[in-house]
């Protein structure tokens, strides 16, 4: 479903100059699994995302998703593709029904059948109390519910989650971690970035630990602790790292 | 695609209170707001003035017929009459009874001139004066005729009767045609500043623009939609501003009162006046949406938008100054082309060649931003934001191939 290969983005800084913000990353994931990407700020995690999301084109490699390439294909991709991230806002003077319609007829969906499926998908995340509200008024929690109904619009194959519950209230972010998991029982593909290594635990069946751009471990929980003898996430995480306690941002 | 953008957008601008204001309230309200201005100003100087009677007293020496003459007046006169009285009792007398003006002979005889005694410092009096003044100079020219015609042979009358060629309405567009189509062109324009703001830069600042880039909307689609929409909203607040302006100026007092500016804009040039709008709003906010596209957030494009606003439409300006030609040369200056063609479609003289060249150079200017804008705004630039080394890998080529 997804299949990244080398995959390598440089950004020109005019202070800092040549940034491997994606450095040779290679890794897939399967319909029906939630692949987490975990790392700190700075690893190069969204980069990698909005080249899978067509929205940067990468340095080097390819990438792959629902069997389309990102480069010579991106229009396939996006229409394979849901994506929400802390950057996906929602238009505030619409309301939420309007969104959904848009970004349906953006999808090349029209008439009875988009109509149904803005309607189930506003019995499903229990949006109906404030479809005909515009954005501008909603609760963040509100908002996040509208906004993964939205990435959910085609009912696409794949879904890139990119720190989704940054500015969440815990209750907002537990309902946001338990569509994910719900849409990973339909057979979803999922890619998950986050640098919260508990949400990393909850939702997982896969983890890349990525630092600096580049892939540091990839595997199961069980491969992990095997591959660096430490049985909680946090210390596999920092064994990796090889700093032992703090964060060494990219660059810096 | 097209559509789609373009409808999502429209629906966005006509919730937005900002964009409602300067593209749809501020050029409707204008031209009532200032000739409701104009208005009052006159009225508060002359239009008291002009209803009031002027109040004379004729002394028993002033010959009848000039009396009669006087009385026989379109002009508002109350006449009364008074005894013969000496010259220095004339200003109390003036005072006591609460006249304006007072006419009397200065001596006894016949041909002892007319006096008429006013205080200059009563905008009433002088007004009264002047009134006379002009009833006099007709009683003048009658007697003069009588005496002329009496002294022909065949009564012939000589009579000098006034022909201006110049029809009340081109006089009138004459004087309109110089101060309007600067202010088409300023309020053309800026109907469209908030919106082009609007469509990139804050969609940025609120994070709707990654929302709509990770769905399958075609970037040229995408952006034609938003520049479509742009222009829309520009070209909505020229047009209600010209339909204003001609509903203003046949339908109000203003319109209505003061004869000689009489008014209309000539029908048949409002088609090619809608494409000089299209052209000029298009033209014009490709460049806004330009520029904002590389401002971090609204605040900032606003500040690097006022100032090309501010600058872009001193050439409207000129072409205000009475006697700069619409002609081939001048055709060529952007904004004043467009602000001259104007002038001349309002004073319902079309000049041809100038106008070909006009929209002809609108259309080049066009043509190049757009396909600037979409060399421009990639959906790599959209999202990151603009920065100087992507203007230099558009103009100079693409130094960091592999980056991009
Ligand atoms: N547009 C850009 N220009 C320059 N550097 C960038 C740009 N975007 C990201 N970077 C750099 O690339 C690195 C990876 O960033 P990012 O992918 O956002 O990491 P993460 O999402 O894991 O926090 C960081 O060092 C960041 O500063
Ligand atoms: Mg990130």
């Amino acid at each position: 479903m997804i299949r990244v290969n080398n995959l390598s983005r440089i950004f020109f800084d005019s202070q800092r100059g040549e940034i491997k913000a994606v450095d040779s990353l290679s890794f897939t994931c399967q319909a029906g699994e939630i692949m987490g990407l975990l790392g700190p700020n700075g690893a190069g995690k969204t980069t990698t995302l909005r080249i899978l999301a067509t929205l940067l084109s990468p340095s080097g490699g390819t990438a792959e998703l629902n069997g389309f390439d990102v480069i010579k294909e991106p229009d396939k991709v996006r229409a394979s593709l849901g994506f929400l991230s802390s950057t996906t806002g929602l238009y505030p003077r619409l309301t939420p029904e309007e969104i959904l319609k848009f970004f349906g007829e953006i999808n090349g969906m029209k008439g009875a059948g988009l109509k149904s499926r803005i309607d189930a998908l506003i019995a499903e995340f229990n949006i109906s109390d404030y479809a005909r509200v515009r954005c501008e008024k909603l609760s963040s929690g509100m908002k996040q519910k509208v906004s993964i109904a939205r990435a959910l619009i085609q009912d696409p194959p794949v879904l890139i989650f990119d720190e989704p519950t940054v500015g969440l209230d815990v209750i907002a972010a537990a309902q946001t971690m338990k569509a994910i998991l719900e849409y990973k029982k339909r057979g979803k593909c999922i890619l998950y970035s986050t640098h919260i290594m508990s949400e990393v635990e909850k939702l997982c069946d896969r983890i890349a630990i990525i630092h600096k751009g580049t892939l540091q471990a990839i595997g199961t929980m069980e491969e992990l602790r095997e591959q660096t003898g430490e049985r909680y996430l946090e210390d596999i995480f920092f064994s990796l790292m090889g700093t032992g306690t703090t964060f060494a941002e990219n660059g810096s | 695609m097209f559509w789609i953008v373009l409808r999502k957008e429209l629906l966005s601008f006509f919730r937005d209170k900002n964009t409602i204001i300067y593209s749809i309230i501020l050029p409707i309200a204008l031209y009532p707001i200032i000739f409701w201005i104009m208005n009052e100003l006159m009225t508060l100087h002359y239009g008291s003035l002009r209803d009031m009677p002027s109040r004379i007293a004729v002394s028993s020496d002033v010959p009848e017929d000039m009396v009669l003459f006087l009385m026989k007046s379109d002009l508002d006169l109350e006449i009364s009459s008074i005894p013969l009285m000496m010259k220095s009792s004339v200003d109390p007398e003036l005072k006591k009874l609460d006249l304006d003006v007072v006419i009397r002979r200065s001596g006894c005889s016949d041909e002892d001139p007319v006096e008429v005694f006013f205080d200059s410092s009563s905008d009433r009096s002088n007004s009264a004066r002047d009134r006379i003044e002009s009833v006099l100079t007709d009683y003048r020219i009658e007697k003069l005729n009588q005496s002329v015609n009496s002294i022909l042979e065949n009564g012939m009358e000589i009579r000098l009767i006034d022909i201006d060629l110049a029809s009340q309405e081109s006089r009138s567009r004459f004087l309109l045609g110089i101060l309007l189509p600067m202010i088409v062109v300023i309020i053309t324009v800026m109907g469209g500043i908030h919106p082009s703001i609007e469509v990139i830069t804050s969609e940025r600042e609120r994070k709707t623009l990654e929302t709509t880039l990770v769905s399958p909307v075609s970037a040229t689609g995408l952006i034609l939609g938003k520049f479509v929409a742009v222009i829309t909203m520009s070209v909505l607040a020229g047009i209600l501003n010209i339909i204003a302006m001609i509903l203003t100026l046949r339908y109000t007092l203003f319109g209505g009162a003061s004869d000689n500016l009489s008014f209309s804009i000539p029908l048949s040039t409002l088609p090619l006046m809608l494409i000089g709008i299209v052209l000029i709003a298009a033209t014009f906010n490709a460049l806004m949406i330009l520029i904002a596209a590389f401002a971090k957030d609204f605040k900032e494009a606003q500040s690097y938008v006022s100032p090309v606003y501010a600058i872009g439409i001193q050439p409207a300006v000129v072409a205000a100054i009475p006697g700069i030609p619409f002609n081939s040369y001048t055709a060529l200056i952007p904004i004043t082309n467009i602000s001259l063609f104007f002038r001349s479609l309002i004073q319902g003289n079309i000049e041809w060649i100038p106008t070909i060249i006009t929209l002809t150079s609108l259309l080049v200017w066009c043509v190049i931003l757009l396909t600037f804008a979409r060399r421009l705004l990639r959906r790599d630039a959209l999202v990151l934001g603009l920065e100087k080394q992507q203007i230099k890998s558009i103009m100079f080529g693409n130094r960091f191939k592999k980056g991009e």
